[in-house]
């Protein structure tokens, strides 16, 4: 850059060249001879005021090096070296061994549905319920619905499961974001046994008599007149208990034994019956029971057999002291299995009154059903 | 290693009547199938309903198994059939007829257990007493699939003889039990002087094996035992125009000897009920 300011020129100049001189000289120098801070810089020269400011020149410590602080921001440790990001750092050490993988994160907000994926494997069918079995004269309930199954894993929706009594199969859980397709759902567990059914009586008869009966000394036959219900292969006339069907029966007998106006001694049995079950056999005769032809062999007939165990309950009531005058009652309840390997078969309720005196029979109730 | 279980599942449903006092500590006087008793004292003891002894038993049957049958009509307490029954997995059935006419039980009771030492491999719970059930006896064949409450006390049912006789085969229950005696029907005048000899005590607990709920328990001094003994073996004398109840069932008891224990007394201030869990 150029100052305008020259030298004197020996030999001419005359007059002049002190004032040229000195304009020469202020260039660069101050009145009092000192160098212009203004000419030194121009000269490239660095001033004390920029040793260490920015844009200016670092300065040097005690030791001939440049402090730490105008190398780089942040402090100099041993540990720190300088990064060529003008900082004092920590430098990174050579990477580690890959650590395992972290805990799977918590789950997503759900994303939208993603397109239906493949139908996943039909579930295990559910545990059969119980089919009802048919009501009085009408079909019977149908069978209960099979509890829901549980929730499938995650995955795509997965088909619904088809249990044989229609329980639910598991649901897929939601796809992943994105809206890709997911994977097939894994196959979910097999629905839970179906609820226990509520309906399905099994088939039984029930008849009554609501009139009594006076029962003398010894062995009589309880009569059953009223049909109370009746949808099974056993059918009841009177006495006459005619099974149709093969197979293992409960049968149970209640009413009331009743006897008027007693008058006793204290200790006196009252009250002293048993009830059983007999049923019609055929029976073979032999010919030394009623000899025709020599042949040894005679015939059938039908004949009354108690059915084991006989009785099939024993019965002894006796009077409260003081209670002449009385009526003196109790309930019967009888119940007795027997089994019919071939019908049909034909059977009767026997009563064999063994008390002091005539006694009354009341409100005589039977139930059969068929238990296998 | 876990034991190999040796027998199959069995559950059991007792009471124990249980006597304390100072000098003799516990004694447990008899203990019997629950379903012919009748309870009580969690009642007086105010207890909410979900902590009822009946409720409690609810409660532990269905730790291993939440199905079940009970036939009501059988079981005395009332109270402890509605408990079981009024839980959504029971059914209650009135008799045995009730029971069979159920197709699903039928039909479940027919299933054998996938493991016979697992209660939760049985379709559920059946409770009966045995008076009822007694007529189906091929019951263990033609149920499979039912656990039945107090099968293995069957053999004991209604004889008390024989449940007492549990503790006398055994020589640290021998130790709770009161001093008894079981003696023959036959009146003589020695007898009275032999129970006491053998029992050693003043005053006595007479009971009948067959009778249940406090029937027929006669509680006498040793100057009276005679007089008992005669009236209870020939149900003859002054005793038989008694109405009261206790001496009233004697003359229905079938069995041909009867029970004498020791009477235990209990302080007026240890008289009460108390409530055990069942786990």
């Amino acid at each position: 850059m150029s100052t305008g300011q020259r030298l004197p020129i020996p030999g001419s100049d005359d007059g002049d060249w002190g004032n040229i001189l000195n304009g020469f000289l202020e260039v660069s120098l101050n009145s009092d001879g000192t160098i212009s801070p203004g000419a030194l810089t121009q000269a490239g020269g660095v001033l004390s005021s920029q040793i260490g400011q920015p844009s200016g020149a670092a300065g040097l410590n005690g030791s001939g090096l440049v402090p730490t602080d105008q190398l780089a921001t942040g402090t100099a440790t041993s540990s720190t070296f300088l990064s060529g990001g003008g900082t004092w750092a920590v430098p990174a050490g050579a990477a580690g061994p890959v650590g395992p993988q972290g805990a799977t994160g918590p789950q997503g907000i759900t994303g939208p549905e993603g397109i239906t994926g493949a139908t996943g494997p039909q579930g295990t069918s559910g545990t059969a319920g119980i089919q009802g079995a048919t009501g009085a004269g009408a079909t019977g309930a149908t069978g209960p619905q099979g509890a829901t199954g549980p929730q499938g894993a995650s995955g795509a929706k997965g088909a619904t499961g088809a249990g044989i009594t229609g329980a639910t199969g598991p649901k897929g859980a939601t796809g992943p974001a994105g809206g890709a397709t997911g994977a097939t759902g894994p196959q979910g567990a097999s629905g839970a046994p179906g609820a226990t059914g509520v309906g399905g009586a099994s088939a039984y008869a029930s008849y009554y008599t609501n009139t009594s009966t006076t029962l003398g000394s010894g062995r009589a036959t309880m009569s059953f007149d009223e049909q109370i219900f009746n949808n099974s292969q056993v059918s009841i006339s009177g006495s006459t208990i005619t099974v149709n069907q093969s197979g293992t029966y409960l049968m149970s007998v209640s009413g009331i034994m009743q006897t008027p106006a007693i008058s006793q001694s204290t200790s006196s049995t009252l009250l002293s019956f048993n009830v059983g079950l007999e049923v019609e056999q055929e029976y073979e005769y032999w010919e030394t029971e009623s000899p025709t032809n020599n042949d040894g062999y005679y015939g059938y007939t039908l004949e009354w057999v108690n059915v084991a165990p006989y009785p099939s309950a024993q019965y002894n009531h006796w009077a409260p002291p003081g209670s002449s005058g009385d009526y003196l009652g109790t309930t019967i309840s009888v119940s007795q299995m027997f089994t019919v390997a071939t019908a049909p078969a034909i059977y009767t309720v026997q009563i064999t009154n063994a008390s002091s005196t005539t006694v009354d029979l009341w409100d005589q109730i039977i139930n059969i059903v068929k238990i296998d | 290693m876990p034991l190999q279980p040796t027998f199959p599942v069995d559950v059991c449903y007792m009471v124990a009547d249980l006597k304390y006092n100072a000098r003799q500590g516990v004694k447990i006087c008899e203990v019997q199938q629950a379903s012919l008793s009748l309870f009580n004292g969690d009642t007086f003891r105010e207890l909410a309903v979900e902590h009822s002894i009946h409720k409690e038993l609810l409660r532990t049957l269905s730790l291993y198994n939440t199905h079940g049958w009970v036939v009501s009509h059988s079981i005395a307490d009332k109270k402890l059939a509605s408990a079981l029954a009024h839980s959504v997995d029971w059914r209650d059935r009135k008799d045995l007829i009730a029971l069979f006419s159920d197709e699903d039980f039928k039909s479940r009771a027919k299933q054998p257990a996938k493991d016979i030492y697992d209660l939760s491999s049985y379709q559920g719970f059946l409770y009966i007493n045995w008076s009822q059930l007694s007529v189906i006896h091929d019951f263990e064949q033609r149920l499979p699939g039912m656990v039945v409450v107090d099968k293995s006390s069957f053999p004991l049912w209604i004889d008390k003889y024989r449940m007492t006789r549990l503790f006398a085969e055994d020589e640290l229950l021998s130790t709770i039990k009161p001093k008894w005696g079981n003696y023959k029907k036959i009146y003589t005048k020695k007898l009275a002087a032999t129970i006491t000899n053998d029992l050693q005590c003043d005053t006595f607990v007479i009971k009948p094996r067959g009778q249940f709920m406090g029937r027929g328990v006669i509680i006498i001094q040793a100057q009276d035992l005679d007089e008992v003994l005669r009236y209870i073996i020939t149900k003859n004398g002054r005793l038989a125009d008694s109405k009261d109840p206790a001496y009233a069932a004697w003359k229905r008891d079938r069995f041909d000897s009867f029970i004498v224990e020791e009477f235990v007394d209990i302080p007026t201030d240890h008289a009460g009920s108390f409530f055990v869990s069942l786990q």
